[in-house]
C-alpha cells in the first residue's frame, strides 16, 4: 500500500494535505489527543508519554490497518508517518510499540518535527505543532478551542520548582494549605497557546515534569511569535489564594484594592526561565506592552504554576517578577494580620506592623501562663474528675466518677427529670452536655456550674446555673441539636457503661 | 473570627480532659506542679484541637522534651499523637532553600546597596530584621520559616491562641463561680485537707 510520498519529502505534502482536509480524519487523534490531555494530571513523565503513545499507537495502528477508508487512507497515512517516526525517537522512553506501526515506511527522516523529538509530549501533538508552524498568523484561536487543549506550561523545572517551593511550605495549614497548593499549581501562561503556538499545546504534559530542553527550544521558537503578539498578564497570584482565604477574611476582598487592580485576567504566570532562555528582549519587548487584555483562555484547571503579570513600566525581569509576588502575597497577609490584631488599623507600616504583632503574641502568652495560674490556685476545690463529664463528648468519662456519690445527677436546659437519672447507668454527660451543645461554652458552663454546684439542692442548682447562664453568656439554650457521638471515637478511653446510656441520650435529645 | 465552634468544642474537650489525667485536682501536687500540668494540657489542647500545622507540631515537640509530659500529651491527643509528633518532610526543605535565599539576598542587597544608599530604606530593612527575629523566637516551629510564611502561621498561631485564651478565661469563670455559690463545700474539702 502506499504510505504516500517519500519520507523526506513528507511533510511539506503531509502538511498541506492535512490542512487541506478538513479536521475529521484527524478525529481519532483529537479524542486521543483530549484523552491524552485529560490525563496530564500523572505526574510522570513516562506514564503520560507511554498512555499517549499507547494510545495514539493503537489507534493508528487500527485505522491503518482497516484501511477501509481508501479515499482517506492516503493522507493518513501521512500522519502516521510522522507518530512513528517519533516513535522511533522516543523510543528509549516508551519502549516497544512499534510492532503495530512496525510496517510503515518510517525512518528517522530529517524532518522539521525531529527537532521535537525530545518533547516529552504527546506524537500527535508536536504533528500538529509541525502543522501549525507552517500556517503562522492564522487564527489559532480557533485550532485552539478546537482541540480544547488545556493550556500547556513549558516554564522551565526552574520556574515549576519556585512555584512547588511556594506551595510546599503551605502545607502547614492545612484549612488553607489544600487550596492555595491546588490554586498555586495554576496553569502556565496561556497567552502563547491562543495565539496557537504549538510548542505550548505540544507540551501538554505536567509542566512540573517538563524537561528544561523542552522550555529552551520552545521558547527559543516562540519568541518571534511573542514578540508580535504576546501581552503579558499582571501579577495575580494573589487571586489564586484567596478564595480560600476569602472565607476567613471578611476584608480580603476590600484590602487587596492593590491586587485587584492587577487583575485584568485571573491568571498570571511567573516566566522568569522563559525569557531568560529565550532572548531577554523578546520578553521586555512584550513585557512593555502591558495590556491587561483578556486574551486568557478562561478557568483552565489548576496546574503547577503562579501566573504574574508584570505591571505597567516595571521592570519584567524573572527576579523583579518573582519578587513583586512575594512582596504582595506578604502584604496581603500583613492586611490580614491587620485586622486580627487590635489597634492595628491605623498603622503602616512593616516595622511597626511587626512590632504590634509581637506585642500581641507575647501578651497573649503571657496572659496564658497567667490564667494557667489562675486556674492553678482556684483548683483545689474543685474535682475535674467530674467536670471531665460536662464536656459534650466525654461520654466516656462518666462512668469513671460514677462512683463518686458527690455528684449524682446533672439536668439539660431541655428539662429533664432529675429524677430519671439516677437510675441510670451512667447518667452524666448525656442529657445536658447534648442538649445544651449547640454553642460551645454555655454548654460547658452551664454544666460546670450545675455539677460544680450540685451539692445543693438541684432545682436550685438548675437555676442558678441558668441564671448564671444569662449573666455571663448570652448564648440560648434553645436550640437542640443531635450530637454526633461519633466524636467520641476520639479519644482512647472507652468503657462499656455508657453504652446502654447512648440510645437514651439520643432520646432525651429528641424530646 | 476565624475560630469555629467545633475547634473550641475541641479544644475544650482535651483540655479537661488532660486536666483530669493530669490529676490536678489531687491535694498532692504544689502549685508550681500544678500550674505547669494546667499550661500543658492547655497548649496540648490547643495543638490537637488546631490539627497539624507547622506550630502545633512545633509546640508538641517542645512540649514532649520532657518525658514527664509525654504520657499526659500522648493522652490528650490521642491518635493524633503520632500523625503530629512524625516529621513532615516540607520542612526539611526549607533549610535547604533557606541557603540559597541567604546567598541571593547577599547578592542582592549588596548590589541594591552599591546601587543606592539611602539610609532609610536600609534601616527601615534592619528594623524588620530585627522584628522578625523576634518574631521567629516567640512563634513555635518559627526558626526555620521564611517570612512570608512565618507570616501565614503567624496569624495561625494568633487566631488560636485567642481562642485559647478566651476559653480559659471562661472555664476560670466557671470555676470560681462555682466555688462562690457553694462556699460550703470549699470549707469542708479544706476542713478534711487540714483533717489530714
Amino acid at each position: 500500500m502506499n504510505c504516500g510520498p517519500p519520507p523526506g519529502q513528507l511533510p511539506p505534502c503531509f502538511l498541506n494535505l492535512n490542512w487541506e482536509q478538513s479536521m475529521d480524519p484527524t478525529s481519532h487523534f483529537e479524542s486521543a489527543l483530549s484523552s491524552i490531555v485529560s490525563s496530564p494530571s500523572s505526574n510522570s513523565l513516562a506514564t503520560a508519554e507511554g498512555l499517549a503513545v499507547n494510545n495514539l499507537v493503537g489507534r493508528l495502528g487500527s485505522v491503518y490497518n482497516s484501511g477501509e477508508i481508501s479515499p482517506q487512507s492516503h493522507y493518513m497515512t501521512t500522519p502516521l508517518n510522522s507518530p512513528p517516526k517519533l516513535n522511533l525517537s522516543m523510543m528509549g522512553r516508551i519502549g516497544p510499540h512499534q510492532p503495530a506501526v512496525g510496517s510503515l515506511p518510517f525512518s528517522a527522516n530529517p524532518i522539521p518535527i525531529t527537532h521535537l523529538d525530545q518533547f516529552s509530549a504527546d506524537p500527535g501533538f508536536a504533528e500538529r505543532a509541525a502543522r501549525f508552524s507552517c500556517f503562522d498568523g492564522r487564527n489559532y484561536g480557533g485550532f485552539a478551542g478546537q482541540f480544547g487543549l488545556p493550556e500547556a506550561g513549558k516554564l522551565s523545572r526552574a520556574s515549576s520548582g519556585q512555584s512547588l517551593k511556594a506551595a510546599g511550605p503551605q502545607t502547614g495549614l492545612p484549612e488553607r494549605g489544600k487550596a492555595t497548593q491546588t490554586q498555586e499549581r495554576m496553569q502556565l501562561e496561556a497567552k502563547d497557546a491562543e495565539f496557537g503556538n504549538a510548542r505550548e499545546e505540544s507540551s501538554v504534559s505536567d509542566p512540573v515534569s517538563a524537561s528544561g530542553e523542552v522550555s529552551l527550544r520552545s521558547s527559543g521558537e516562540n519568541n518571534p511569535r511573542k514578540r508580535k503578539a504576546a501581552p503579558k498578564d499582571t501579577a495575580s497570584p494573589n487571586s489564586a489564594m484567596d478564595p480560600p482565604k476569602a472565607a476567613e477574611e471578611e476584608d480580603s476582598n476590600a484590602k487587596r484594592s492593590r491586587s485587584a487592580e492587577d487583575d485584568g485576567t485571573e491568571k498570571g504566570s511567573i516566566k522568569p526561565k522563559v525569557e531568560q532562555n529565550g532572548s531577554g528582549s523578546a520578553s521586555d519587548d512584550g513585557g512593555q506592552k502591558q495590556g491587561k487584555e483578556d486574551n486568557v483562555k478562561p478557568s483552565e484547571p489548576s496546574k503547577d504554576y503562579i501566573h504574574v503579570r508584570a505591571r505597567r513600566g516595571q521592570a519584567t525581569d524573572s527576579h523583579s517578577l518573582a519578587e513583586r509576588v512575594r512582596r504582595e502575597k506578604i502584604s496581603q497577609r500583613m492586611k490580614l494580620l491587620q485586622d486580627l490584631v487590635p489597634g492595628c488599623n491605623k498603622v503602616t507600616g512593616k516595622a511597626v506592623m511587626l512590632d504590634e504583632i509581637i506585642n500581641y503574641v507575647q501578651s497573649l502568652q503571657r496572659q496564658v501562663e497567667f490564667l494557667s495560674m489562675k486556674l492553678a490556685t482556684v483548683n483545689p476545690r474543685l474535682d475535674f474528675n467530674n467536670e471531665a463529664n460536662l464536656l459534650p463528648k466525654d461520654m466516656h468519662q462518666t462512668c469513671g466518677p460514677v462512683s463518686n456519690s458527690v455528684y449524682p445527677l446533672e439536668t439539660s436546659g431541655a428539662a429533664l427529670t432529675y429524677a430519671n437519672e439516677p437510675q441510670q447507668g451512667a447518667p452524666f454527660h448525656c442529657v445536658v452536655t447534648n442538649a445544651l451543645e449547640t454553642e460551645c461554652m454555655s454548654p460547658l458552663d452551664s454544666t460546670l456550674y450545675q455539677n460544680l454546684g450540685n451539692r445543693q439542692p438541684f432545682v436550685n442548682g438548675f437555676g442558678d446555673a441558668s441564671s448564671q447562664l444569662g449573666t455571663f453568656w448570652e448564648d440560648d439554650l434553645q436550640n437542640v441539636v443531635p450530637v454526633d457521638l461519633g466524636q467520641n471515637q476520639e479519644i482512647a478511653i472507652s468503657s462499656q457503661c455508657f453504652h446502654g446510656s447512648l440510645p437514651t441520650a439520643h432520646m432525651k435529645i429528641e424530646l | 473570627m476565624q475560630a469555629s465552634e467545633t475547634f473550641m468544642r475541641a479544644f475544650l474537650k482535651r483540655m479537661l480532659l488532660g486536666l483530669q489525667v493530669a490529676g490536678v485536682s489531687s491535694e498532692s501536687m504544689t502549685i508550681q506542679e500544678r500550674e505547669s500540668a494546667i499550661k500543658l494540657s492547655a497548649d496540648a489542647a490547643l495543638a490537637g484541637a488546631r490539627g497539624s500545622t507547622n506550630w502545633t507540631r512545633a509546640l508538641i515537640a517542645n512540649l514532649s522534651k520532657q518525658a514527664r509530659s509525654k504520657a499526659l500529651l500522648r493522652s490528650i491527643l490521642g491518635k493524633d499523637y503520632e500523625r503530629l509528633t512524625k516529621p513532615c518532610h516540607h520542612t526539611w526543605k526549607i533549610p535547604r532553600s533557606r541557603k540559597i535565599l541567604r546567598r541571593s539576598v547577599r547578592v542582592c542587597s549588596r548590589r541594591r546597596n552599591a546601587l543606592r544608599a539611602p539610609a532609610t530604606s536600609v534601616l527601615a530593612r534592619v528594623l524588620v530584621k530585627k522584628r522578625t527575629q523576634v518574631l521567629k523566637r516567640l512563634i513555635p516551629g518559627g526558626e526555620s520559616l521564611d517570612g512570608f510564611y512565618l507570616l501565614d502561621e503567624t496569624l495561625d498561631y494568633v487566631v488560636s491562641l485567642r481562642v485559647q485564651v478566651d476559653l480559659m478565661q471562661r472555664l476560670l469563670k466557671a470555676v470560681e463561680a462555682s466555688n462562690l455559690r457553694s462556699p460550703n463545700v470549699l470549707q469542708a474539702r479544706e476542713a478534711s485537707s487540714f483533717r489530714k
